[in-house]
């Protein structure tokens, strides 16, 4: 026999090796039992959702959020045989924490380790508060010990705090912070829970939106192909970044962040305050003719309608003793550029021709389809700086014709944009113009040809009037361009 | 042999006057344009700034109606040759223009900035890199010189 041949000295020893052997296996490393009983046996908690530990995990190193009481670990005595429970047993602990506190209950649930499917057991559990508001410290330890009548297992507990989290903005924390910003500055934010074993268990995370009424997600404007929009926000409000995004009104404006850990705790929300300046009382004068090169001083009447050299009919002569229109625009603002939008609301030329024939009516050149208003007017933008002018004329006016006229009318928006910051890498995306309002005006002329050899033409009525700015923050649209490289008549 | 002498005296004076006159009328302006974008997609507006400086010790008035009739665009490709002109460009009648109609008025080394869609007057819809000049005609009561720009690229990506 085997045992024979054994010493007897090994003979003795040898179910107490056994009992250690056995006892090695089914205890965790970071545990010691007290002894172990023949049919009974311990056992962790299985995992409950949501929240709560791993059961299992043998290095207890829970990441949690403050201020919630957070299930740390749970054991409970059970006979294997019958699966009967035992004790529930009972926790005490050894070593205080420092920056929370401790609290034991009971929890019913199933075993972790697969026994007993289906069993209920009523475990005794420890949890975990982090109440401290000490910004300097995120860790903490603590250690306890469960007993049940024939068990003993001893947890040290690693607490890593998941606390607020950060806000990164041009490179700098902007959390719990005010940020100075200005309309039409790109906007990109990124969240992130305090320290990597925080991100690291970051399940989710949720930004707060702008409002649709004072951001945008950007704006495109081209004349050709014709079409200028904004951008919608970014819809995507789940992800660590969020933006790019622009206010376009000046006001303080708050952004938020939080994030949820595997375990289900939501962190406390982060807020970045942004005082957003930007252009502020803005006033634009209109005035025409006899104007100030520099621009207007206040709103006055516009010019007159004159034959011009060509001969032309034109709204105004492009002089400063007779400008068309002058739009001047003043605000408060941080440094930054006015530039003009002007959309065509109307444009018609009718003309008679001398030899009886039929009335031609006439569009600009407008792209896709002349005649089809609102449209873009020449270019985008029609101009910068803080004055402008228009003095629209029809072209060359020849005794073909004997009577010309012309309805005109137009929207001239006023629009600002930043200067980018000096180490903005984002080149056009850096800012985008904002709108501050706009002027609708109009005018109406019409000549008759007074003597044909000559081609001759004199003004037989003509006006214009242009409406007070109104302010807004509504962009220019359009998905047409008069491109007023000819006309089309029919 | 005199006579070549002289003539050849009298052309080299001729010569240098000419040099001196033409140095001394040098434009009162500058032109500098650049890309809006760098690259842009296939189909995409691709827009050059220009900017027109007035580089006198005095004020001047200018007019400004439209920017595919005020200026002159050279579009090259990238093997030198002249990128076609679109229908809209060959359909341009700029002596009937009849909508924007700016008259600026610039400080000394005061500025003009304006934008001109390449794309509506030179066929660029191939993918490659384009090189662009723009020439300005200074008005009459300035010499009517023409301006030249320095060059700038675009790069059309698919």
């Amino acid at each position: 026999m085997l045992v024979s041949r054994c010493p007897l000295r090994f003979r003795r020893l040898a179910p107490i090796i056994v009992y250690i052997l056995a006892a090695s296996m089914f205890a965790p490393n970071v545990h010691a039992q007290k002894r172990a009983v023949g049919g009974t046996k311990v056992g962790r908690i299985a995992p409950m959702s949501p929240g709560g530990l791993v059961p299992g995990s043998e290095t207890l190193s829970p990441t949690l959020v403050p201020e919630v009481q957070t299930f740390i670990d749970a054991w409970v005595e059970y006979n294997t045989s019958t699966c009967v429970e035992i004790s529930a047993g009972s926790w005490t602990v050894t070593t205080a924490p420092k920056y929370g506190t401790t609290a034991t209950g009971t929890v019913t649930g199933t075993l972790g380790n697969g026994d007993c499917a289906g069993v209920t057991f009523t475990f005794a559990a420890i949890y975990y508060t982090w109440t401290s508001t000490n910004p300097k410290v995120d860790t903490d330890t603590f250690a306890a010990t469960w007993t049940s009548p024939d068990y003993q297992e001893m947890d040290t507990v690693d607490i890593t705090e998941c606390g607020g989290p950060t806000i990164m903005f041009n490179g700098a924390n902007v959390a719990e912070k005010t940020t100075s910003a200005a309309v039409g500055q790109e906007i990109m934010l990124t969240g992130q829970a305090p320290n990597a074993a925080c991100v690291s268990a970051t399940a989710s995370q949720q930004w707060s939106m702008p409002s649709s009424t004072n951001a945008v997600g950007g704006y495109t404007a081209t004349a050709s192909p014709p079409n200028a929009a904004v951008t919608p926000l970014p819809t995507d409000t789940t992800s660590t970044s969020y933006g790019p995004f622009y206010w376009i009104s000046p006001a303080t404006y708050t952004m938020t962040y939080q994030y949820t850990l595997t375990n289900g705790e939501t962190s406390p929300v982060s807020t970045a305050k942004f005082k957003v300046g930007g252009p502020k009382e803005v006033k634009v004068y209109t005035c025409g003719g006899s104007v100030p090169p520099t621009g207007c001083t206040n709103t006055t009447a516009l010019g007159t309608v004159v034959i011009t050299p060509g001969p032309a009919l034109g709204f105004g002569d492009a002089t400063y003793s007779n400008t068309g229109i002058q739009f001047t625009a003043s605000a408060t603002a941080p440094p930054g550029d006015f530039s003009y939008v002007q959309e065509i609301t109307n444009d018609v030329i009718t003309e008679t021709p001398s030899d009886g024939s039929a009335v031609q009516t006439c569009y600009p050149l407008e792209v896709p389809t002349p005649g089809v208003f609102p449209g873009l007017d020449t270019s985008y933008p029609y101009s910068t700086g803080a004055t402008t002018t228009d003095n629209p004329g029809t072209g060359t006016l020849t005794n073909v014709d004997k009577k010309v006229s012309r309805a005109f009318s137009a929207q001239m928006y006023l629009l600002w944009t930043p200067t980018a910051a000096a180490d903005c890498t984002g080149g056009a995306s850096c800012t985008i113009p904002v709108p501050l309002g706009s002027v609708s005006w109009r005018f109406n002329a019409a000549a008759k040809l007074t003597n044909s050899a000559l081609d001759t033409w004199t003004v037989t009525s003509g006006k214009g009037s242009a409406k007070a700015f109104v302010a807004s923050n509504s962009y220019p649209t359009w998905t047409s361009w008069v491109e007023y490289g000819g006309m089309s008549c029919h | 042999m005199k006579i070549f002498t002289l003539a050849l005296l009298f052309g080299s004076a001729l010569f240098f006057l000419s040099v001196g006159f033409a140095q001394s009328r040098q434009t009162p302006f500058a032109l500098t344009i650049a890309a809006a974008q760098a690259e842009v997609p296939r189909g995409s507006e691709a827009k050059i700034n220009t900017t027109i400086t007035n580089l006198s010790n005095s004020a001047v008035a200018l007019e400004f109606k439209n920017p595919l009739c005020d200026y002159s665009v050279e579009v090259r490709d990238s093997m030198g040759n002249l990128a076609p002109d679109t229908d809209l460009k060959k359909s341009l009648d700029c002596a009937n223009v009849s909508g924007r109609h700016i008259n600026a008025y610039l400080q000394p080394h005061e500025s003009f900035k304006d934008a001109i869609p390449v794309n509506s007057l030179n066929d660029i819809s191939e993918v490659g890199e384009y090189s662009v000049r723009v020439t300005w005609k200074a008005p009459r009561e300035f010499g009517g010189m023409v301006v030249k720009s320095n060059t700038t690229k675009i790069t059309v990506v698919p």
